[in-house]
């Protein structure tokens, strides 16, 4: 019986899989080779008297653009794939819906555009669904020549809120609520028990415009400390921001490591770990302060005079800037060089990044994840992830928002969740002891399911419950696993605590996006974190007194008042009804 | 004849500053081949230089097995070939009555095409035509969009000016009309700059990225830069996958799978360069001297 089972999925995925690339790249080749060959007995026939030299060169030209011609009548002859599944179906709605390309997946169950999760849709969804494929890394450009063009996709799941913010700004997305209104029933009660998935969808004329998906609140990054050294050198877990200096000085002097040479780092300073620094001291450039937002200088300066002592005393790379995508401060970090580095806890991924390598190098390697240290402004979480995050919109020019309505339904239904999380049961899992399904065989685990993450934007991970959660899927019986489990429990309490706040004044995803000449601004005025490298690496020739008022100064003629104006006055009339700081915390696990 | 003290030490010179430029070139090539062949612990751990760590083919097996590859090595081919042919074709068609000088206009529509070298219609609107003649999703996208470069139109066109006039000459007194001059005559002495234009195109159409990108919707037609390239950024954007990723997608470091691609799309043209370098480098030469 389960063989059987087994067998099925992938039966009915293969042909599919070798119907598509390969045979078609196959015809184009031959007819091509038919063509020209056609032509050039022709052209010969014809041209008789023409000299040798003559003919070739014709004969290259015609078969380049009967090449050409093949290529084009191919295409227009050709119906889109996608379309054609699950015709015939009485009213069934068609929409085209956009779906990132990451070029993962794999041969064997199609490509971007049909495989075997497509297919899933097209029969279990409600309407016939055409994906359009966005590659990941341009989609953004990509979607804007769809969208001039007038070619865009009906659904459009997109990450990047600056452009979907764009797109309402030209009103090329249409509002929703209506849509809710009349034809949801799974999203609709979605709204209904998660009011915040309405306020993060509400643009400034108070309708909803976006879909979004709902997780629980979990600790993102982790200020991991290797508890080894602690322990070697008798020292206690940093409580303070002096402590942790105290620590990370500890940590660069007095060879924790034991191999007798002083070369190992107190403290990363690079990319996640130097922004951590800024959060211990709430540096993220706005505060709340007296119901209104302002732009905040005394942070910046506590946090850039906190780097600046690190850098002066040593305790950190000393090319720690040359280090952009902190690259250098995760191989430091992994071959035990580093005490104190910041990392993240969301993502089994993280294991084998920051974890895994680093027991492999230093097997008696200790790590734990603690909260950050309190400074003169608090103290705070080192991040947490979204936990509403809004992923898709329709184009306005949808001729079947209805349909386009059901799609979005079906896919934030558990139903799809489900499916597209661990695939079918008895198939892909079976119910563990805990409840929670166990993958059966990890390779077809992963040519079948592992690589449709990009389905999964409209996916309530909050509804899962605690299978879903990342320590579910790591497994306890493997021993290094086990300790990360542990760590990422340490994490989350430590980022979810209650004497912790979280320090900025809403998600970087749910801030207004900038009109274009204030994106200006805003960009030029990113330079003033120049200046505090600058400071940070000088030493006594150049003082964080100086630097904080180049910065200011900068900032004043760059026109940073017009964004002090924009974010005051957005705060002031936004300040109940958008998705704020406060709001986010419903969605930690009680 | 002995070399002198100071043309020894300028020998002595030329080989350090060629010897450092050269390594300058292949140290980082050697360097990727080696992060490319290298156990994924080692390089995240950063231990890995010259000589690859820990052997392993996993960042090519992540690449090559149970993905498209093949499929857009053999479009990279096709989109190489055909692009090349046809640009070379409209190249000459272009460069050798531009170079006429008995061609009314040939100063005038120089100009025009030196201008497009300045200013272009930008992404959106050259979007626009290309939908409105049909082409998105055919490589006609890549192709016609890019057909003939202005620069290397130049060149050629130059280069046809400096064949001595009196071979024209004298054709013309032997009955030679102007299409079997020009092939009989004009190609066979522009093999150099045939082949060094052949390979300008070859290497940009096998590396055009964009526009296949922008142009091309149908995955099965993508090219082998762009499918590295999807490989590769899904590698390094995982931020966003926050919580939803399963389990073991990722296993490999992004700096792996960089490198292997980068070695996959670079080994073609490696491959056909020496084949094709005694002309470039004798094109560019006569070019240049003689323009």
């Amino acid at each position: 019986m389960n063989v059987k089972e087994e067998g099925r999925p992938s039966k009915e995925v293969k042909p599919a899989a070798s119907g598509i690339s390969t045979v078609r790249v196959d015809k184009d080749y031959s007819l091509w080779k038919e063509k020209s060959l056609d032509e050039f007995r022709r052209v010969v026939s014809m041209r008789k008297r023409v000299n040798k030299q003559m003919v070739y060169g014709s004969m290259v030209c015609i078969a380049a653009l009967s090449a050409l011609l093949a290529a084009c009548t191919k295409e227009s002859a050709d119906p889109a794939p996608g379309a054609s599944s699950g015709e015939g179906g009485a009213k069934r709605g068609q929409i085209s819906v956009s779906l990132y390309d990451r070029g993962t997946v794999p041969q064997q169950v199609g490509t971007v555009e049909k495989n075997n999760w497509t297919q899933y849709v097209n029969e279990k969804g409600p309407v016939d669904v055409k994906f359009v494929p966005i590659p990941r890394g341009e989609s953004v450009q990509k979607l804007n020549v769809l969208f001039a063009s007038g070619s865009a996709p009906d659904v459009i799941h997109e990450f990047d809120s600056p452009f979907r913010n764009q797109l309402y700004a030209s009103k090329q997305i249409m509002p929703v609520d209506d849509l809710i209104e009349k034809y949801s029933t799974v999203y609709k009660k979605l709204l209904q028990k998660y009011p915040e998935l309405k306020k993060a969808a509400t643009k400034p004329d108070g309708k909803m415009y976006e879909f979004g998906r709902v997780q629980r609140l979990v600790g993102f990054q982790a200020l991991f400390i290797r508890n080894d050294w602690l322990k070697k050198l008798n020292l206690k877990v940093p409580q303070t921001t002096e402590e942790l200096l105290q620590v990370a000085k500890a940590f660069a002097e007095q060879d924790p490591d034991g191999n007798g040479k002083k070369d190992t780092y107190g403290i990363a300073l690079s990319s996640e770990t130097g922004a951590t620094v800024d959060t211990m001291f709430q540096n993220f450039g706005w505060i709340e302060e007296g119901g209104k937002m302002i732009k905040d200088w005394d942070r910046a300066q506590a946090a850039l005079a906190f780097k600046k002592q690190i850098y002066d005393s040593g305790l950190t790379d000393k090319d720690f800037l040359a280090d952009k995508n902190g690259q250098k401060s995760i191989q430091d970090w992994v071959s035990g060089k580093t005490g104190i580095f910041v990392g993240r806890t969301v993502d089994t991924v993280n294991f084998k990044t920051y974890y895994e390598p680093l027991k492999k190098n230093v097997p008696g390697a200790e790590v734990i994840a603690i909260k950050l240290p309190e400074s003169p402004y608090g103290r705070f979480a080192a991040g947490v992830n979204n936990p509403v995050q809004m992923t898709t919109v329709i184009n306005a020019s949808a001729k079947d928002p209805a349909a386009a309505m059901k799609y979005v339904d079906f896919m934030s239904s558990d139903e799809a969740a489900k499916s597209f999380r661990y695939g079918f049961e008895n198939v892909h899992y079976t119910v563990g002891p805990q409840g929670c399904p166990v993958q059966k065989d990890p390779e077809k685990y992963k040519t079948e399911i592992a690589w449709n993450v990009d389905f999964q934007l409209l996916l309530q991970q909050i509804e899962m419950g605690d299978c879903a959660q990342v320590e579910a899927q790591l497994n306890p019986d493997v021993p290094l696993e086990k300790d990360f489990i542990e760590i990422i429990k340490q994490n989350n309490e430590a980022n979810l605590a209650s004497d912790v706040k979280y320090g900025r004044i809403t998600h970087a995803e749910h801030f207004p996006s900038l009109p274009a000449n204030l994106q200006t601004i805003a960009t030029n005025t990113a330079q003033i974190s120049d200046i505090y490298n600058k400071a940070i690496v000088s030493g006594d020739k150049y003082t964080v007194d100086q630097a904080m008022k180049d910065a200011r100064k900068m900032w004043d003629d760059q026109g940073g008042k017009q964004l002090e104006d924009f974010y005051g006055k957005w705060y002031a009339e936004q300040k109940d009804k958008a998705f704020l700081a406060a709001d986010m915390m419903k969605f930690a696990k009680k | 004849m002995k070399d002198t003290w100071g043309e020894k030490l300028f020998y002595a010179f030329n080989y350090v500053l060629l010897t450092a430029a050269a390594l300058s070139c292949l140290l980082p090539l050697i360097y990727l081949i080696s992060i490319s062949l290298s156990d994924s612990q080692a390089v995240a751990s950063g231990i890995v230089s010259l000589w690859p760590v820990g052997w392993s083919l996993d960042s090519y097996k992540a690449l090559f097995v149970g993905t498209n590859i093949k499929e857009a090595f053999w479009n990279s081919i096709v989109l190489t070939g055909v692009g090349t042919a046809l640009s070379m074709l409209f190249t000459i068609a272009a460069a050798y009555p531009l170079s006429r000088n008995y061609f009314i206009g040939a100063r005038f529509f120089t100009l025009l095409i030196v201008f497009t070298m300045m200013f272009g219609g930008g992404l959106i609107p050259t979007y626009l035509v290309v939908k409105a003649l049909g082409l998105i999703n055919t490589y006609g996208a890549v192709w016609f969009t890019g057909l003939v470069s202005a620069y290397n139109m130049l060149v050629m066109m130059t280069f046809f000016k400096h064949i001595p006039a009196e071979l024209d000459e004298a054709a013309q007194m032997d009955g030679c009309g102007e299409w079997r001059y020009l092939a009989t005559i004009v190609l066979p002495l522009s093999v150099p700059v045939i082949a060094a234009l052949s390979l300008f195109y070859g290497v940009g159409y096998w590396n055009s990225f964009f526009n296949v990108l922008i142009y091309i919707n149908d995955t099965s037609k993508y090219n082998m830069a762009v499918l590295i390239q999807q490989m590769v950024q899904s590698q390094s954007l995982l931020a966003e996958l926050n919580q939803s990723s399963s389990s073991d997608q990722i296993v490999l470091t992004p700096e792996a799978i960089k490198a292997s691609g980068i070695i996959t799309m670079v080994l073609p043209m490696l491959v056909v360069y020496p084949f094709v370098q005694k002309h470039f480098v004798k094109g560019i030469m006569l070019g240049a001297i003689k323009g």
